[in-house]
């Protein structure tokens, strides 16, 4: 995973990715504990490619391919890992990357998104996996709830939060 | 609930607390072996069942 977080830093430098930030599951990885997951979900600014308005992950794919890493799908494997590049869907992705948080693996620094954005993304997601995860971070204990109730808020999330907790949430039975 | 399925329930949110609480690097290298299991399970899923006799 190093290596990978090493290349990710190289495309930035050069120019080839503005930001990025980790989400998903090895996101996840920094605040809980380890959940097997089989792939790297990075969220990535995009620059923009000659005088076209449209951002594309052409540049990306073209660069890591020449740069001897191989194509699977969607994904690119970089290190031993299969990375998914994915272009911010909207604002909230859009500040997730932006309030990302500096880290470091083995003097390697790498930016991964904070407990609240996660959640909010997994929330918008809403898929079972999400859903488990966001109760994870619940369980854990590691969220600012002051933090993620202005992300919904700013987000229109927060009806989907609602439901999330009636769904989810009950009381415990005595 | 039994109580031996609180204790259960407890042990293992501490086991689960004590993971969370490793460093960043190491939790990596741990999410590195379970891709490694998951992708065994897998492949061995879609070899169909064997006859182990």
């Amino acid at each position: 995973m190093k290596d990978t977080f090493s290349v990710l830093n190289q495309m930035q430098a050069d120019g080839i990715i503005g930001r990025y930030a980790i989400g998903g599951a090895v996101g996840a990885t920094f605040y809980l504990e380890p959940v097997a997951t089989l792939d790297v979900d990075v969220f990535v600014m995009l620059a923009q490619s000659g005088s076209s308005p449209l951002l594309t992950l052409g540049p990306v794919y073209e660069y890591l391919l020449a740069h001897g890493h191989k194509a699977e799908g969607e994904y690119v494997i970089i290190g031993d890992w299969p990375v998914q590049f994915l272009p911010p869907a909207g604002p909230l992705e859009e500040e997730a990357i932006a309030e990302a948080v500096a880290q470091s693996v083995d003097d390697v620094p790498v930016r991964v998104m904070t407990a609240e954005h996660l959640i909010a993304i997994a929330l918008k997601t809403g898929r079972a996996k999400d859903f488990a995860r966001i109760l994870q971070f619940i369980e854990s204990g590691v969220l600012v709830t002051s933090r993620l109730d202005a992300i919904l808020a700013r987000h229109g999330l927060l009806d989907k939060w609602e439901h999330f907790g009636k769904r989810f949430l009950r009381p415990e039975e005595p | 609930m039994s109580d031996w399925i609180k204790r259960l329930i407890e042990s293992k949110r501490a086991h689960r607390a004590k993971l969370a609480a490793l460093p960043f690097a190491e939790k990596l290298k741990l999410l590195g072996k379970l891709r490694q299991r998951t992708l065994a399970i897998h492949a061995a899923r879609r070899a169909g069942p064997t006859n182990a006799t």
